[in-house]
């Protein structure tokens, strides 16, 4: 068996940190070491389930972007701001899901995807504490726990640091 | 040779009968908006010897953030004298000619240690935290105490009112994300809208923000004293609950837990700020400003990642850090209470 890409990274970084490391007298150079261990080691904790990732989160994402534009639709027929996330909801579904289970390909699908989320959750933000607040806060729920999944993913020099604690609380609150 | 442009530089700017002697030049890690260089300087003045440290920092090739050298230079240079521990500033030279880019010159402090990692984790400094912890709130609570309009700074530009601070910083960093960004960004366009449906209370009054002020952005010396506070480039004024805000969001609890700065609990830090500016901390205010403060970060972040993709920079720094905005986002949908 040849080495695959996890153990090719990781091959870098025990060169950066055993051989290449302990020869560097410039501390701007040790920085600069330690920010492309730690770039691998983020590289690492993703490439191995990245499409499949990619993948999921665009199936998620079509899921709660076609929930949103259902409950959105009856407000867009008087409001002109929820007429127009909804258009952009309805395109952006309309559009063809990525040719390849390629990073790239998913990439550009989730980029669109992320795009229409975004448009919904400023709609939605606009609303709280004005009538139709209430009626989207489902919606609302249903975005947030899916960004917080997201935002707990990968791996982060953070993670090492300001928010060691905070990390490992989280993951442990997260649904299976 | 870098060295050799120092030394022309300086042997002109001290009028020196010989040149200038350059030695021991090093870049400081750190300091992504501007290059931090560190150097001896040895030249003769009326026939003695004179050896002195001094930093260069210079315009990086593209930066985490486009800053004013100018605001940077002339507010260290104003705080100084009243009171607020900064190094001496020297010299601010806007013609790239001279090393390649605009730099300034300013005292090296000696001694002391800047570093996250060291004020907080070598055992020198483990007696003294406390100590230092105090006056990270009380030089805080004295650069929010300056009478800003004594300082007569045209480089701060026009007060705003209190009504409109925190309108001004959602403007503000909500642009920068919006040009910066290379992908969607859900969770920050969101928080925008938050923060301009949950904006704080007015402040009392405008003051002068430092808007950096953090555990890695002071001189701690071994002795508990703080000698420098550093990298002053997005001060501005505005309200002071910014800073207060800034000095506790979570990028900067480097110990993992929260502790504010890493140095000590939220409700002493509040109260040795309080006791030193006479301002009383508005807890609903800091959070606000605690979604700004990391909204700020990642918009940071952001335009450190387009430079580096952009091939403005080769700089891994830069383009590692633009990786790490996820646990911002984190951070900011759990004070937003989503």
């Amino acid at each position: 068996m040849r080495p695959g890409s996890i153990e090719s990274l990781r091959a870098i970084q025990g060169a950066i940190a055993d051989a290449l490391t302990p020869e560097i007298k410039s501390l701007y150079a040790q920085e600069a070491a330690q920010a492309v261990t730690m770039m691998v080691e983020s590289l690492a904790a993703e490439l191995d389930t990245a499409v499949a990732d990619l993948t999921r989160d665009n199936d998620t994402l079509r899921r709660l972007l076609n929930h949103a534009a259902g409950v959105l639709r009856p407000a867009g027929e008087s409001n002109a701001a929820a007429a127009t996330v909804v258009n952009e909801i309805e395109e952006t579904l309309a559009g063809p899901a990525a040719a390849e289970l390629t990073i790239t390909a998913t990439t550009q699908e989730n980029d669109r995807l992320r795009s229409a989320l975004a448009s919904l959750l400023e709609y939605v933000e606009d609303q709280q504490g004005e009538p139709d607040g209430e009626r989207l806060a489902a919606v609302r729920n249903e975005a947030y726990r899916y960004l917080r999944v997201l935002a707990l993913s990968g791996w982060s020099f953070f993670d090492v640091s300001g928010f060691r604690e905070r990390i490992v609380q989280a993951r442990a609150e997260q649904p299976e | 040779m870098l060295e050799e442009r120092i030394s022309a530089y300086l042997t002109a700017k001290l009028n020196a009968a010989e040149p200038v002697l350059v030695e021991n030049l090093f870049r400081i890690p750190g300091g992504q908006s501007r290059e931090t260089w560190s150097f001896d300087a040895s030249w003769a003045e009326d026939g003695s010897a004179v050896s002195r440290g001094f930093i260069m920092r210079r315009d990086p090739d593209a930066s985490l953030l486009e800053s004013d050298r100018h605001l940077e230079f002339d507010v260290m240079d104003a705080v100084r004298p009243l009171g607020i521990p900064v190094p001496q500033m020297y010299w601010l030279e806007e013609d790239a000619s001279l090393i390649e880019r605009p730099f300034c010159m300013m005292e090296r402090i000696d001694g002391c240690q800047a570093s996250p990692t060291t004020v907080l984790m070598d055992p020198q400094f483990f007696p003294v935290r406390n100590q230092i912890a105090a006056q990270f709130a009380d030089i805080l609570g004295r650069i929010h105490r300056l009478d800003w309009r004594e300082l007569g700074l045209k480089v701060l530009g026009t007060p705003p009112s209190p009504e409109r601070c925190a309108e001004l910083e959602v403007e503000r960093w909500e642009e920068v994300v919006a040009k910066e960004s290379l992908e969607p960004q859900p969770v920050l366009r969101a928080a925008f809208r938050w923060m301009r449906k949950n904006l704080p209370r007015p402040p009392h009054e405008v003051v002068l923000v430092h808007a950096d002020y953090r555990t890695g952005n002071f001189l701690a010396h071994p002795s508990g004293e703080i000698r420098g506070i550093l990298d002053w480039e997005m001060t501005h004024l505005g309200d002071p609950m910014e800073d207060v805000a800034w000095a506790a969001i979570r990028p900067w609890r480097w110990l993992g837990n929260e502790m504010v700065g890493g140095l000590m609990e939220r409700r002493d830090f509040y109260r040795m700020y309080e006791e030193s500016s006479g301002i009383a901390v508005d807890e609903e205010a800091v959070r606000f400003w605690e979604v700004l403060g990391n909204a700020k970060l990642a918009a940071i972040f952001l335009t450190g990642g387009r430079s580096y993709c952009e091939g403005r920079t080769r700089s891994t720094m830069m383009a590692f850090i633009a990786r790490n905005t996820r646990r911002l986002e984190l951070e900011i949908l759990d004070l937003m209470g989503v």
